[in-house]
């Protein structure tokens, strides 16, 4: 039956084109984030071609493998099992054959690209797309790339571990002693001298304090109360010290000093 | 939009349903099932609890059919001579000779009775009949006349002094019908149409289906369209039955197949399509299969039938 075999042609024309046309969307999105991603690190939008083409080639096969009258039929209904049949019978001639044959022409009429897309997915697709593209154009306008957050990141960064840490962490003399619950382990002031000693260590890694230069000057140093867990610690290495200190030094010695003794 | 040979054909099935309703309450699925069976030309096996209207149903039947019907009750000393038929001496003219007289085999529609009484050997004279439609007594092979099926009845209960049907019989029925109990509005229809008027009277059954037709029907029944699909989808779930090793023993057959399209294809034609659909496959799957299959010990521990693996095998 030859109309019937035209009608098919027909269809299978219109699975093509919906078929090509969301592989070209999904494509087009690969597209934009690939140029963006470029656009970032000032590599040429042209290379955002290949991916693009890549991923159309790719998709546009596989869906076109997977084409089939079922697709029709799940958009609509009246045609379920009889479009395939049909489709499948189309050189038998008997009365019952060609009975379905015009059935199926009949409903024929129903099938269209705008019938068997499904438009909220497409919308959405769309939408981002247009999302997409509105980014690329606002950050070429603004000239934004990835460069322009480097400091921003490297200053949130250690210069020696590379890791991102807080700055306040490393100065902060009591970032462990003010923590609810810190004490849970041993006597509070004495997590705080821990606290303390370690602040001092980080800030001698960080090249801030010089810390050997005053361990030695520090030595001598006696503390009022040595018993574990009695009573507040306070160091007196400033006034018993026998040691001859500079001035300078000093001042920065009983700053020190001053400083760990801070509840 | 249906051809009027289709149309024809499901207003024909409307009206044994309705007619065969006048004597049988419910059973809708079972009628359903022996005109499918009808249809394809090929054998039923009834199994239900007695007091079902099995015997009834086709009996009933066979009345709306222009055909020539005969009953046998298996007994677990019917001879397959008593089946088949057999040679007696006659005198004639010439003198004595052996006349062939030909058994209750010799119908269109058979009843086998509770055929798992009669003996294996009995049994096994239906084998050549069921599948090839002829019968060999002696040296002699007669052909039987068409349509032929066999219609046959089993109780699943009092298994003592019975003999259970041998694979290669089962496999020859296409269906195995199971009838159940009735529903309880059902019930009570039926014990007023028993018990108020008189039975033996009963409804007058004008028959409608004559041998033409059936012909007809049967070739109708062939030439419905089916989809590739529909095909490979019937192949797949017999196929299955040989692969889920972890259920089943021993799966279906090809036969299995052929018989399960076609099926799907009566189903069409009753439904009055004129193309099968996946759902048709789906619900004549059950009375192809169930026989068929022999589920293993694994299955049996579980207490899964029959059905419970074919539903298992459909999701």
């Amino acid at each position: 039956m030859e109309i019937l075999k035209q009608a098919l042609k027909q269809v299978k024309q219109i699975l093509f084109f919906v078929s090509f046309f969301t592989s070209l969307i999904n494509s087009l999105i690969v597209f934009l984030l690939f140029a963006l991603l470029f656009f970032f690190f000032h590599v040429a939008w042209i290379y955002a071609l290949i991916p693009f083409f890549v991923f159309l080639g790719h998709t546009t096969l596989r869906s076109m493998r997977r084409i089939g009258y079922y697709d029709v039929e799940k958009k609509i209904p009246d045609l379920e099992w009889r479009l395939r049949t049909s489709a499948d019978n189309a050189d038998r001639k008997d009365e019952l054959a060609m009975d379905l044959h015009h059935d199926v022409l009949q409903r024929l009429h129903q099938v269209s690209a705008a019938r068997i897309m499904n438009k909220k997915q497409t919308i959405s697709k769309i939408a981002t797309i247009l999302g997409l593209c509105f980014l690329l154009v606002f950050f070429s306008l603004n000239s934004v790339h990835f460069d322009d957050f480097i400091p921003a990141i490297q200053q949130g960064m250690s210069p020696i571990t590379g890791f991102f840490v807080k700055e306040s962490n490393l100065t902060d003399v009591s970032f462990f002693g003010d923590e609810d619950g810190a004490n849970i382990y041993t006597e509070e002031d004495q997590i705080n001298y821990g606290n303390k000693e370690e602040v001092v260590e980080l800030n001698q890694m960080l090249g801030l304090v010089d810390i050997n230069k005053y361990n030695r000057d520090g030595e001598g140093k006696t503390f009022k109360d040595t018993a574990i867990g009695s009573g507040n610690r306070e160091a007196l290495g400033s006034e018993n010290s026998k040691e001859k200190i500079g001035d300078e030094d000093k001042q920065i010695v009983n700053n020190y000093f001053r400083s760990i003794n801070q509840p | 939009m249906t051809t009027d040979s289709i149309q024809k054909a499901k207003d024909a099935f409307d009206y044994i349903t309705s007619e065969i309703g006048k004597v049988v309450v419910g059973q809708q699925q079972v009628i359903k099932q022996i005109i499918i069976a009808i249809l394809t030309e090929s054998n039923a096996l009834l199994e239900g609890y007695p007091g079902l209207a099995k015997t009834l149903t086709v009996s009933t039947l066979s009345k709306l059919m222009d055909l020539k019907f005969s009953r046998i009750q298996g007994t677990p000393d019917l001879m397959p001579s008593d089946v088949t038929g057999t040679y007696v001496l006659e005198e004639t003219k010439s003198g004595r000779e052996f006349k062939f007289q030909p058994g209750p085999i010799f119908a269109n529609v058979v009843l086998m009775d509770e055929i798992n009484r009669a003996t294996p050997k009995t049994q096994s004279a239906l084998l050549e009949a069921m599948q090839e439609r002829q019968v060999t007594v002696g040296n002699h092979t007669y052909k039987l006349e068409r349509p032929f099926f066999v219609l046959a009845t089993q109780n699943p209960i009092e298994q003592e002094g019975t003999y259970p049907l041998p694979e290669a019989q089962s496999d020859r029925f296409l269906f195995k019908i199971k009838t159940d109990y009735p529903s309880f509005n059902d019930e009570v229809d039926i014990v007023t149409r028993y018990t108020e008027f008189d039975e033996k009277g009963g409804p007058e059954l004008k028959p409608l289906l004559k041998k033409d037709t059936i012909f007809k029907l049967q070739q109708l029944v062939r030439q419905i369209p089916i989809a590739q699909d529909i095909k490979r989808y019937a192949v797949e779930l017999v196929k299955k039955t040989r692969e889920r090793k972890e259920l089943i023993e021993y799966g279906a057959s090809p036969r299995a197949s052929i018989g399960l399209v076609l099926a799907a294809k009566a189903h069409a034609l009753l439904d009055g399509r004129n193309y099968v659909t996946k759902n048709d496959v789906r619900e004549m799957v059950y009375p192809i299969l169930r026989h068929r299959i022999i589920i293993n010990f694994e299955a049996e521990r579980n207490n899964f039938n029959e059905d419970d693996v074919i539903g298992y095998l459909l999701k």
